[in-house]
Protein backbone atom coordinates (compact mmCIF):
# COMPACT_ATOMS: atom_id res chain seq x y z
CA UNK A 1 0.00 0.00 0.00
CA UNK A 2 1.62 3.41 -0.67
CA UNK A 3 1.49 6.38 1.13
CA UNK A 4 -1.35 8.24 -0.62
CA UNK A 5 -3.48 5.05 -0.07
CA UNK A 6 -2.80 5.34 3.14
CA UNK A 7 -3.47 8.95 3.97
CA UNK A 8 -6.73 8.41 1.25
CA UNK A 9 -8.12 5.56 3.95
CA UNK A 10 -7.25 7.55 7.13
CA UNK A 11 -9.29 10.51 5.32
CA UNK A 12 -11.92 8.22 4.71
CA UNK A 13 -12.11 6.69 7.94
CA UNK A 14 -12.14 10.82 9.46
CA UNK A 15 -15.03 11.59 7.36
CA UNK A 16 -17.35 8.37 7.91
CA UNK A 17 -17.06 8.77 11.99
CA UNK A 18 -17.49 12.59 11.55
CA UNK A 19 -21.05 12.03 9.55
CA UNK A 20 -22.15 9.44 12.62
CA UNK A 21 -24.20 10.62 14.84
CA UNK A 22 -22.77 10.28 18.77
CA UNK A 23 -25.78 7.32 18.85
CA UNK A 24 -24.32 5.56 15.98
CA UNK A 25 -20.99 6.12 16.33
CA UNK A 26 -21.63 4.31 19.81
CA UNK A 27 -23.62 1.42 18.27
CA UNK A 28 -20.52 1.15 16.31
CA UNK A 29 -17.39 0.85 18.81
CA UNK A 30 -20.04 -1.69 20.49
CA UNK A 31 -20.40 -3.68 17.33
CA UNK A 32 -16.48 -4.17 17.37
CA UNK A 33 -16.59 -5.03 21.20
CA UNK A 34 -14.64 -1.63 22.12
CA UNK A 35 -15.31 -0.28 25.27
CA UNK A 36 -12.94 3.12 26.34
CA UNK A 37 -13.71 2.06 29.95
CA UNK A 38 -10.89 -0.52 29.10
CA UNK A 39 -8.43 1.68 28.84
CA UNK A 40 -6.79 2.75 32.05
CA UNK A 41 -3.46 5.16 32.48
CA UNK A 42 -2.48 3.19 35.45
CA UNK A 43 -2.63 -0.09 33.17
CA UNK A 44 -0.11 1.59 30.91
CA UNK A 45 3.54 2.20 31.99
CA UNK A 46 6.89 3.64 31.44
CA UNK A 47 9.58 1.71 29.99
CA UNK A 48 12.14 3.75 29.76
CA UNK A 49 15.02 2.96 30.99
CA UNK A 50 16.98 6.70 30.45
CA UNK A 51 14.14 8.03 32.67
CA UNK A 52 16.64 10.32 34.62
CA UNK A 53 18.58 11.89 31.78
CA UNK A 54 15.19 13.63 30.78
CA UNK A 55 13.83 14.58 34.42
CA UNK A 56 13.54 18.55 33.62
CA UNK A 57 13.65 20.15 37.12
CA UNK A 58 11.21 23.22 37.79
CA UNK A 59 11.87 23.80 40.93
CA UNK A 60 15.37 23.49 42.72
CA UNK A 61 15.44 24.57 46.79
CA UNK A 62 18.69 24.65 47.68
CA UNK A 63 18.07 25.90 51.15
CA UNK A 64 15.81 22.88 51.71
CA UNK A 65 17.68 20.50 49.90
CA UNK A 66 15.13 19.43 47.76
CA UNK A 67 13.71 19.80 43.86
CA UNK A 68 10.53 19.68 42.31
CA UNK A 69 10.68 18.27 38.88
CA UNK A 70 8.72 16.89 35.95
CA UNK A 71 9.59 13.71 33.75
CA UNK A 72 6.60 13.64 31.10
CA UNK A 73 5.58 17.36 31.58
CA UNK A 74 2.14 16.66 33.17
CA UNK A 75 2.48 15.28 36.33
CA UNK A 76 5.42 16.36 39.12
CA UNK A 77 7.80 14.77 41.96
CA UNK A 78 9.35 16.45 44.71
CA UNK A 79 12.69 14.59 45.61
CA UNK A 80 14.18 15.63 49.13
CA UNK A 81 17.58 15.52 50.49
CA UNK A 82 19.19 15.60 47.02
CA UNK A 83 22.38 16.56 47.81
CA UNK A 84 22.60 12.95 49.61
CA UNK A 85 21.18 11.41 46.72
CA UNK A 86 23.91 13.26 44.82
CA UNK A 87 26.83 12.80 47.02
CA UNK A 88 25.67 8.55 47.20
CA UNK A 89 25.82 8.69 43.18
CA UNK B 1 0.35 -14.32 3.97
CA UNK B 2 1.53 -11.61 0.65
CA UNK B 3 3.66 -8.88 1.55
CA UNK B 4 5.10 -6.27 -0.76
CA UNK B 5 7.21 -4.52 1.26
CA UNK B 6 9.63 -5.42 4.11
CA UNK B 7 11.98 -4.66 6.41
CA UNK B 8 14.49 -5.70 8.31
CA UNK B 9 14.02 -4.66 12.26
CA UNK B 10 15.91 -6.45 15.44
CA UNK B 11 14.51 -7.26 19.42
CA UNK B 12 16.43 -7.37 22.15
CA UNK B 13 14.88 -9.65 25.17
CA UNK B 14 15.45 -12.16 27.48
CA UNK B 15 16.70 -15.95 26.44
CA UNK B 16 13.66 -17.28 27.76
CA UNK B 17 11.17 -15.16 25.79
CA UNK B 18 12.85 -14.69 22.53
CA UNK B 19 13.29 -18.92 22.30
CA UNK B 20 9.43 -19.17 22.25
CA UNK B 21 9.41 -16.37 20.13
CA UNK B 22 11.68 -17.62 16.91
CA UNK B 23 10.50 -21.27 17.71
CA UNK B 24 6.71 -20.57 18.05
CA UNK B 25 6.13 -17.25 16.66
CA UNK B 26 4.52 -16.35 20.14
CA UNK B 27 4.66 -12.53 20.28
CA UNK B 28 6.84 -10.61 23.21
CA UNK B 29 4.81 -8.27 24.24
CA UNK B 30 6.06 -6.26 27.31
CA UNK B 31 3.98 -3.77 28.52
CA UNK B 32 1.24 -1.06 27.52
CA UNK B 33 3.97 1.32 27.09
CA UNK B 34 2.46 5.05 27.59
CA UNK B 35 4.80 7.13 25.97
CA UNK B 36 5.36 5.48 23.06
CA UNK B 37 3.67 3.17 20.68
CA UNK B 38 1.24 1.46 22.95
CA UNK B 39 0.26 -2.19 23.49
CA UNK B 40 2.07 -4.65 20.76
CA UNK B 41 5.74 -6.15 20.28
CA UNK B 42 9.11 -3.74 19.72
CA UNK B 43 11.39 -3.82 17.44
CA UNK B 44 14.70 -1.59 16.50
CA UNK B 45 15.38 -0.96 12.96
CA UNK B 46 18.94 -1.74 13.40
CA UNK B 47 21.25 -4.04 14.88
CA UNK B 48 23.30 -1.31 17.14
CA UNK B 49 19.89 -0.12 18.74
CA UNK B 50 19.33 -3.53 19.66
CA UNK B 51 22.41 -3.90 21.31
CA UNK B 52 21.86 -0.57 23.12
CA UNK B 53 18.46 -2.16 24.27
CA UNK B 54 20.38 -5.49 25.31
CA UNK B 55 22.69 -3.43 27.31
CA UNK B 56 20.37 -1.47 28.84
CA UNK B 57 18.23 -4.70 30.65
CA UNK B 58 21.85 -6.61 31.40
CA UNK B 59 22.46 -3.27 33.23
CA UNK B 60 18.91 -3.88 34.78
CA UNK B 61 19.58 -7.47 35.97
CA UNK B 62 18.99 -9.79 32.49
CA UNK B 63 21.63 -12.12 32.25
CA UNK B 64 21.20 -13.36 28.93
CA UNK B 65 19.56 -11.79 25.84
CA UNK B 66 19.33 -12.23 22.54
CA UNK B 67 19.19 -10.28 19.88
CA UNK B 68 16.58 -11.32 17.37
CA UNK B 69 16.34 -10.66 13.64
CA UNK B 70 13.03 -10.46 11.98
CA UNK B 71 11.37 -9.27 8.22
CA UNK B 72 8.54 -7.00 8.92
CA UNK B 73 5.52 -6.39 6.46
CA UNK B 74 5.55 -2.93 6.11
CA UNK B 75 2.00 -3.09 3.67
CA UNK B 76 0.19 -1.36 6.40
CA UNK B 77 2.15 0.41 8.25
CA UNK B 78 1.15 3.86 9.89
CA UNK B 79 4.25 6.18 9.56
CA UNK B 80 4.32 8.38 12.79
CA UNK B 81 7.42 9.84 10.72
CA UNK B 82 5.48 10.96 8.36
CA UNK B 83 3.75 14.37 8.72
CA UNK B 84 0.89 14.02 6.58
CA UNK B 85 -0.14 10.94 8.66
CA UNK B 86 0.57 12.28 12.14
CA UNK B 87 -2.04 15.08 10.87
CA UNK B 88 -4.82 12.58 10.11
CA UNK B 89 -3.79 10.52 13.52
CA UNK B 90 -4.42 14.24 14.86
CA UNK B 91 -7.64 14.63 13.06
CA UNK B 92 -9.19 11.27 13.82
CA UNK B 93 -8.05 11.34 17.71
CA UNK B 94 -9.84 15.37 17.75
CA UNK B 95 -12.67 12.96 15.94
CA UNK B 96 -12.65 10.28 18.71
CA UNK B 97 -12.82 13.21 21.44
CA UNK B 98 -15.65 14.67 20.44
CA UNK B 99 -17.48 11.88 19.77
CA UNK B 100 -16.39 10.65 23.42
CA UNK B 101 -16.64 13.99 24.89
CA UNK B 102 -13.20 13.65 26.21
CA UNK B 103 -11.74 16.19 28.60
CA UNK B 104 -8.21 15.32 29.17
CA UNK B 105 -5.07 15.08 27.17
CA UNK B 106 -3.82 11.49 27.19
CA UNK B 107 -0.32 10.12 26.30
CA UNK B 108 0.92 8.54 22.97
CA UNK B 109 0.46 5.15 23.59
CA UNK B 110 -3.01 4.98 24.88
CA UNK B 111 -4.00 7.05 21.77
CA UNK B 112 -2.54 5.05 19.42
CA UNK B 113 -4.45 1.64 21.39
CA UNK B 114 -7.29 3.60 21.60
CA UNK B 115 -7.57 4.25 17.82
CA UNK B 116 -5.91 1.36 16.81
CA UNK B 117 -8.59 -1.14 18.00
CA UNK B 118 -11.67 1.39 17.46
CA UNK B 119 -11.01 2.21 14.17
CA UNK B 120 -7.65 0.89 12.66
CA UNK B 121 -7.26 -2.34 12.96
CA UNK B 122 -8.69 -3.69 10.02
CA UNK B 123 -6.19 -1.50 8.10
CA UNK B 124 -3.01 -1.00 9.68
CA UNK B 125 -1.10 -4.00 11.48
CA UNK B 126 2.67 -1.60 12.47
CA UNK B 127 3.20 1.81 14.05
CA UNK B 128 6.47 3.54 13.66
CA UNK B 129 8.47 6.38 15.01
CA UNK B 130 11.33 8.51 15.69
CA UNK B 131 12.74 8.41 19.64
CA UNK B 132 15.09 10.94 20.56
CA UNK B 133 17.68 9.91 22.53
CA UNK B 134 19.22 13.25 24.12
CA UNK B 135 21.23 11.81 26.61
CA UNK B 136 23.48 9.35 23.50
CA UNK B 137 26.34 11.45 22.13
CA UNK B 138 26.32 13.21 19.05
CA UNK B 139 28.29 12.04 16.05
CA UNK B 140 28.47 14.83 13.41
CA UNK B 141 28.54 18.70 13.97
CA UNK B 142 25.72 20.60 15.39
CA UNK B 143 24.20 23.39 13.92
CA UNK B 144 22.55 26.16 16.10
CA UNK B 145 20.61 27.79 13.44
CA UNK B 146 19.99 24.90 10.49
CA UNK B 147 19.38 21.22 10.58
CA UNK B 148 22.22 18.63 10.50
CA UNK B 149 22.36 15.01 10.37
CA UNK B 150 22.28 13.32 14.19
CA UNK B 151 22.84 10.03 15.78
CA UNK B 152 20.50 11.05 18.83
CA UNK B 153 17.47 9.11 16.74
CA UNK B 154 16.37 5.73 16.92
CA UNK B 155 13.87 4.07 14.85
CA UNK B 156 11.26 2.20 16.27
CA UNK B 157 8.51 -0.30 15.12
CA UNK B 158 5.54 -1.96 16.99
CA UNK B 159 3.68 -4.79 15.62
CA UNK B 160 0.12 -4.36 17.12
CA UNK B 161 -1.88 -7.78 16.69
CA UNK B 162 -1.41 -9.69 13.55
CA UNK B 163 1.80 -11.52 14.12
CA UNK B 164 1.89 -12.91 10.65
CA UNK B 165 3.10 -9.86 9.60
CA UNK B 166 6.74 -10.78 11.45
CA UNK B 167 8.55 -13.24 8.97
CA UNK B 168 12.39 -15.08 9.04
CA UNK B 169 12.62 -14.96 12.59
CA UNK B 170 16.02 -15.65 13.78
CA UNK B 171 18.93 -15.28 16.61
CA UNK B 172 21.57 -13.27 16.05
CA UNK B 173 23.61 -12.48 18.68
CA UNK B 174 23.54 -13.99 22.17
CA UNK B 175 24.47 -10.62 25.50
CA UNK B 176 25.69 -11.55 28.74
CA UNK B 177 27.95 -8.15 28.88
CA UNK B 178 26.96 -4.64 27.90
CA UNK B 179 27.83 -3.86 24.72
CA UNK B 180 27.41 0.02 25.44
Amino acid sequence: MEKQDKIDIIQSIISKFERMTDKEHEAYLVSRNFRFTNYKEEDYISNDFEFSPIIKFELLDLQNKSAVFSADGNNTYKAENIFSYATAA
Amino acid sequence: MSCEYKVIAYHANDKSRCAPFIDKGRPIIDSRDKFWLGRGMYFWDNRSNAQYWASQKIKKGSSIVWLIQADICTDYLFDLKDKRMRDEFEKLWQVFSKKQKLQKTYPLGMKIDILYDAYLSDKFDVFRCEGLYKSKPEYFLRHEKFPYPTSQTKTIYNVKKKFDRISNRKKVEEITQPVY
